[in-house]
C-alpha cells in the first residue's frame, strides 16, 4: 500500500530488544559493585575504592536507565508505526492506552485525540513528502490543532473537492470508530483507509504544487471553503431536483388546467418555482451541520438530481411529443 | 611483661590492613572490571539498524553509555590496581613489623637468659 509508513518497525522492535539485553547484562555487573570491596584497605585506598566503586555503580545505573528509555521509545515507535499503518495489534493498542491519557486510539476517545496522539508519538510520514524525507506527522498536519482537527474532518467525513486543476474525489463517507466500543480490526481498516486516502489526496493535489501536497489539499477544503462549497452544491443539487420535479408536477398541473398551452406555461412556473423552492431548501440542508459533514451524500445528491433532472427532461420531452 | 608485648612496644604500632582482604577484594574488583569491559562492548553493540533520526539519536546515546562505562570500567581498574599495590606494600610493612618483633623479642629473651647465667 503506498500510503504505508515505510519506517522499519522490526528494526525498532529488534533495536528495543538488543537495548534491554544490554541493560540486564549490565545488572549483574551492579550486583558485585558494593561497598565491601574497600573492606580490608587502609583508609586513603579504601576512599578510592569506594569513589571508583560508587562512580561505576552510578554508570551502570545511568546506563541502564538510558537502555531502558531508549528501548521504550523505540518499542513505542514500532507500536505507533503499526497502528498507523492500520497492522495494529490489541497488544498494541492496550500498549498505547498505557502511555497516557492521550497517548493512545482508545475506547472513549476522540478522533482528535487518536489523532493528537499519533503525532505526539512522532509519528513519521516518509512517502508524503518530495523528497521522501520523514516528517513528524504533527509537522506534516500543520501542527496546528485547527489543521489536525480539520484533518479528522476530513479523515471523519466525506471529501468533495472542486477546485480548477483538481478533480471532484468521491469516496464513500468514512465512519472513523468513535464509539466507546472500539473494534480494533475496524479501527485498523479506517487507518489503512486514512492512508489510502492520503494517497489519493496527494495525487489529486499535484497541480497545487510540489510541497506540502497534503497541508494544500487540506487548505483546498478550509472550513469557509467547505462550507461554501457544500451550500453551493447543495443550492445547485436542490435547484436541479427542484426544477425537475416543479417542472414535471407544472406540466401536469397546466395540462389539465390549460391543456398544452398551459402545461408549457406550468412546466416554466413549475420549474422555476421549484428550483427556487429546492435551492433554498438545497442551501439549508447543505447547511445543515450533519449533511454538511457528510459531503458525499450531497454527491450523491447531486447525481440523483441530474438524474431527476434527466428523467424529468425527458418526461417533459415526452409530454410535448404527446401533446403535439 | 612478655618479650613478645615488649617487642611489640619496641617495633611500634602494626600497620593496619588485612593485605589477604585487599588482595582478595583487588581480584574480585579486577574481574568486575573484565565484566563491565564485556558489557560496554555489547552495550556499543546492540545498535538498531535502520535509518532516521529516531534510531540515530538512539545509536549515539547507546554509544556515549558505552564509553561512560568504560570509563567507569578504566576507574575502577586503576583503583583494583591500587589496592592491590596498596595490599603487596602494606603485607611487605606488615612482614617487616612481624620480623622486627620476632627479632626484638628473641634479643630480649637471649639477653633474659644471659643475665639469668651470669646472676646463678
Amino acid at each position: 500500500m503506498s500510503g504505508r509508513i515505510s519506517v522499519d518497525d522490526a528494526a525498532f522492535d529488534g533495536g528495543a530488544r538488543k537495548l534491554r539485553s544490554a541493560k540486564s547484562g549490565l545488572a549483574s555487573v551492579q550486583g558485585q559493585l558494593n561497598d565491601g570491596l574497600a573492606a580490608g584497605a587502609p583508609p586513603a585506598v579504601s576512599g578510592q575504592v569506594r569513589a571508583a566503586v560508587a562512580s561505576a555503580r552510578a554508570a551502570v545505573a545511568g546506563a541502564q536507565r538510558r537502555l531502558e528509555t531508549r528501548a521504550a521509545e523505540l518499542t513505542r515507535r514500532a507500536v505507533a508505526t503499526r497502528v498507523a499503518n492500520g497492522e495494529g495489534t490489541e497488544r498494541d493498542y492496550a500498549a498505547m492506552l498505557k502511555w497516557g491519557p492521550t497517548a493512545g486510539p482508545g475506547p472513549g476517545r476522540s478522533l482528535e485525540d487518536r489523532l493528537r496522539a499519533l503525532g505526539e508519538l512522532g509519528l513519521v510520514v516518509p512517502d508524503y513528502t518530495p523528497g521522501g524525507q520523514p516528517v513528524p506527522m504533527k509537522d506534516w498536519m500543520g501542527g496546528s490543532e485547527k489543521l489536525l482537527l480539520k484533518w479528522a474532518e476530513i479523515w471523519n467525513t466525506h471529501t468533495f473537492m472542486r477546485k480548477p486543476g483538481v478533480k471532484a474525489l468521491g469516496i464513500s463517507r468514512r465512519k472513523a470508530v468513535l464509539s466507546s466500543q472500539v473494534n480494533w480490526a475496524n479501527l485498523n481498516r479506517e487507518i489503512k483507509s486514512h492512508q489510502a486516502l492520503v494517497s489519493k489526496l496527494n495525487r489529486f493535489a499535484q497541480p497545487l504544487g510540489p510541497a506540502g501536497k497534503v497541508i494544500d489539499v487540506i487548505s483546498v477544503v478550509s472550513a469557509k471553503g467547505t462550507r461554501e462549497r457544500t451550500t453551493a452544491i447543495g443550492a445547485a443539487g436542490g435547484g436541479m431536483a427542484g426544477l425537475a420535479v416543479g417542472a414535471k408536477g407544472g406540466a401536469a398541473i397546466g395540462l389539465m388546467v390549460g391543456g398544452p398551452m398551459g402545461a408549457i406555461i406550468g412546466a416554466g412556473l413549475g420549474g422555476a418555482i421549484g428550483a427556487t423552492i429546492g435551492g433554498a431548501l438545497g442551501k439549508k440542508i447543505a447547511n445543515w451541520k450533519p449533511v454538511r459533514a457528510v459531503a458525499d451524500t450531497i454527491s450523491d445528491g447531486i447525481d440523483g438530481g441530474k438524474k431527476a433532472v434527466s428523467s424529468a427532461t425527458s418526461n417533459v420531452k415526452k409530454a410535448w411529443k404527446k401533446l403535439f | 611483661m612478655s618479650f613478645h608485648a615488649q617487642a611489640m612496644a619496641m617495633c611500634g604500632a602494626k600497620p593496619p590492613g588485612n593485605p589477604d582482604l585487599m588482595i582478595e577484594n583487588a581480584g574480585r574488583i579486577l574481574s568486575i572490571v573484565a565484566e563491565l569491559e564485556s558489557q560496554a562492548s555489547a552495550v556499543a553493540g546492540a545498535k538498531v539498524a535502520g535509518a532516521g533520526a529516531a534510531v540515530s539519536a538512539a545509536n549515539a546515546g547507546t554509544a556515549s553509555d558505552a564509553a561512560k562505562l568504560r570509563s567507569a570500567a578504566s576507574a575502577l581498574q586503576s583503583a583494583g590496581s591500587s589496592l592491590r599495590s596498596a595490599a603487596a606494600k602494606l603485607k611487605t610493612e606488615q612482614d617487616a613489623w612481624e620480623r622486627c618483633v620476632k627479632t626484638r623479642a628473641g634479643q630480649l629473651e637471649h639477653e633474659f637468659r644471659r643475665a639469668q647465667a651470669a646472676g646463678s
